[in-house]
């Protein structure tokens, strides 16, 4: 069955748009606990897609991603805990912070040539020295972090409920979309591909390869950052563990290779996968008895990678794709 | 008028002196052709006219103005486009996304950069393929791909690098071709070069390098006749 390019649009726009007003009345058709999955899905997935830009369309797979969340996340907590600066002025400033070590870290890998392996590796570094910092700084509330007290302040972005932050993270995991979307068809998006696949290549068409990783951190880096400071005004705790960890990181990096890097809505539906998994995993251990859930959860994730890397390296969507793009044949 | 030069150009790594004292000097308009044994230093040469290697002294002059310091990108946005001899392209792109990514160097917008890609595409008689990705080509196409990316940076002069490496004769014959146009349409050409047929067709100038020096320099039919560049290449004649 051939569609025309409008019609396709048009379909486009109404799955979008039905998907949309699913997520919009979740809250009032499940209970508070799926709703409360379903909202750190949607932060982990807007977390993924910032990871996306930096690692999935401009190569540069960072391992500590968590270093920007915890930034984020200690931006937004502390000055809210101590001097009451409302939290979404924290967001931005976690932010702004972020970016700074963003431009920082990017600036250096520039200058020195890291690539890689030894980039990798220094990102691991970076996430875990933020970490060690935090969870020995009293000021930072030592490892034990800092909890956000349970108010109602609808200007600090502090509420009681769960709704409020169900809709913010949707509000987010929207704007990730956009984002996302806007940047592959710039010419930054048609750059980051390119550097990519061949920095010599890219060099000599005329691309500042350096300008190109720069901004593409630094953006990850500031869009992370607000990501970190929604998760703990949502979660209510600032843990250095947790913020800073690497759990974090790598729930960032498997949600993306799962869903397909470098795509508008890979990281969307690996976080999907993920997050099902866990909890289909999670509720299978809890009524088993004696499994650990977070065990359980690893392996269940790690088998789903190895598929994922042996079968489908470009990822679930790409796949997915492939299969509705030739059964409508546009 | 002189488009590029290189005065006194001078490159080592470590004991190895790659460039010594090098003058090269390109007019506007013409086809300059570059070669020498293995290890003449031809590539070090290419590679530092072009912005990936830094000279450890000398300095290049493109279209009047002095690029020395200035990085392979910035050459490209002066007019000085290149390719590799072992064609660097981006595999997971299609052969016209490939040369949108030259042309790109010319306008932001991804829309009339398409149209900029598909007439080079076009002109180097691969709109055929224009949709293949890059990554399954074959050498030949590869080769044309390479010069298609830089010609859509709009080059006022385009360095080759061994162009004809890698192909048969009759493929070779056909790239010979693809460059006469485009030398026709505009673009002045420095060619480096082992494979001779082609640096008899397509250079009207050419020098030779040995052990980083400049050995001579001129007509193509003259310098080929030269004694000393024969001897160079061939080696000394043996006195039985």
């Amino acid at each position: 069955m051939k569609i025309t390019q409008n019609d396709a649009l048009v379909y486009r726009l109404i799955a979008s748009g039905s998907i949309l007003a699913v997520f919009l009345i979740i809250p009032f058709v499940v209970g508070n606990y799926l709703t409360q999955v379903i909202l750190f899905g949607l932060i982990t997935a807007y977390l993924c897609g910032a990871w996306n830009i930096s690692a999935g369309y401009g190569g540069l797979v960072s391992f500590g991603h968590a270093g920007f969340i915890g930034i984020g996340a200690y931006a937004t907590t502390i000055p809210l805990v101590y001097y009451g600066l409302p939290g979404w002025l924290g967001m931005l400033l976690g932010g702004a912070i972020s970016a700074v070590f963003g431009y920082g870290l990017s600036w250096a890998i520039c200058r020195f040539d890291v690539k890689g392996f030894y980039f990798a590796v220094s990102t691991i570094l970076f996430a875990e020295i933020l970490m060690s910092i935090a969870a020995r700084s009293r000021y930072l509330g030592r490892g034990m972090g800092v909890p956000l007290p349970a108010v109602a302040n609808a200007f600090n972005f502090q509420f009681l409920g769960v709704i409020p932050y169900y809709y913010m993270a949707l509000v987010l995991a929207c704007c990730m979309i956009l984002i996302t979307h806007q940047i592959e068809r710039s010419r930054l998006g048609w750059y980051l591909r390119a550097t990519r696949q061949s920095e010599d290549a890219s060099s000599a068409l005329g691309i500042d390869v350096t300008m190109v990783k720069v901004v593409a951190l630094t953006l990850s880096a500031f869009l992370t950052g607000v990501g970190g400071g929604v998760y703990v005004l949502a979660l209510r705790y600032c843990s250095p563990y947790d913020v800073f960890g690497i759990m974090f990181s790598t729930t960032l990096m498997l949600g993306t290779l799962l869903g397909g890097r470098g795509t508008v809505y890979g990281p969307i539906i690996g976080t999907a996968i993920l997050t099902v998994v866990k909890e289909v995993l999670t509720f299978t251990a809890e009524a088993l008895g004696g499994v650990s859930s977070f065990a359980l959860v690893l392996v269940g994730w790690g088998i789903i990678l190895c598929f994922v890397a042996k079968f489908l390296p470009n990822g679930m969507g790409p796949w997915i794709w492939n299969r509705v793009a030739k059964k409508i044949a546009v | 008028m002189a488009l590029l030069e290189m005065q006194n150009v001078r490159k080592r790594f470590g004991g190895l002196i790659a460039v010594d004292g090098m003058n090269i000097l390109v007019e506007e308009g013409k086809i300059y052709g570059l070669i020498g044994p293995n290890g003449a230093g031809k590539t070090t040469l290419f590679n530092i006219a072009s912005g990936f290697y830094k000279p450890d002294a000398g300095e290049i002059i493109f279209g009047g103005e002095r690029v020395t310091d200035l990085g392979s990108h910035e050459r490209c946005a002066r007019g000085l486009a290149r390719t590799f001899q072992i064609p660097k392209m981006f595999p997971e792109m299609s052969v016209l996304d490939n040369v949108m990514i030259g042309a790109l160097s010319r306008t932001k917008a991804v829309e009339a950069a398409r149209r900029d890609a598909e007439e080079i595409v076009e002109f180097l008689g691969m709109t055929g393929k224009k949709d293949a990705l890059a990554g399954s080509l074959r050498v030949h196409e590869l080769k044309r791909l390479e010069i298609a990316k830089a010609l859509a940076t709009k080059p006022k002069l385009l360095l080759l690098d061994e162009p004809m490496a890698g192909m048969n004769v009759v493929e070779q014959g056909r790239l010979i071709s693809v460059l006469k146009r485009v030398h026709d349409a505009g673009t002045t050409l420095l060619v480096v070069e082992h494979v001779m047929h082609a640096v008899v067709n397509l250079c009207e100038h050419v020098t030779v390098m040995n052990s980083g020096q400049k050995i001579v320099e001129g007509g193509t039919r003259e310098v080929l006749a030269n004694e000393e560049v024969i001897r160079i290449y061939l080696g000394e004649e043996d006195k039985c």
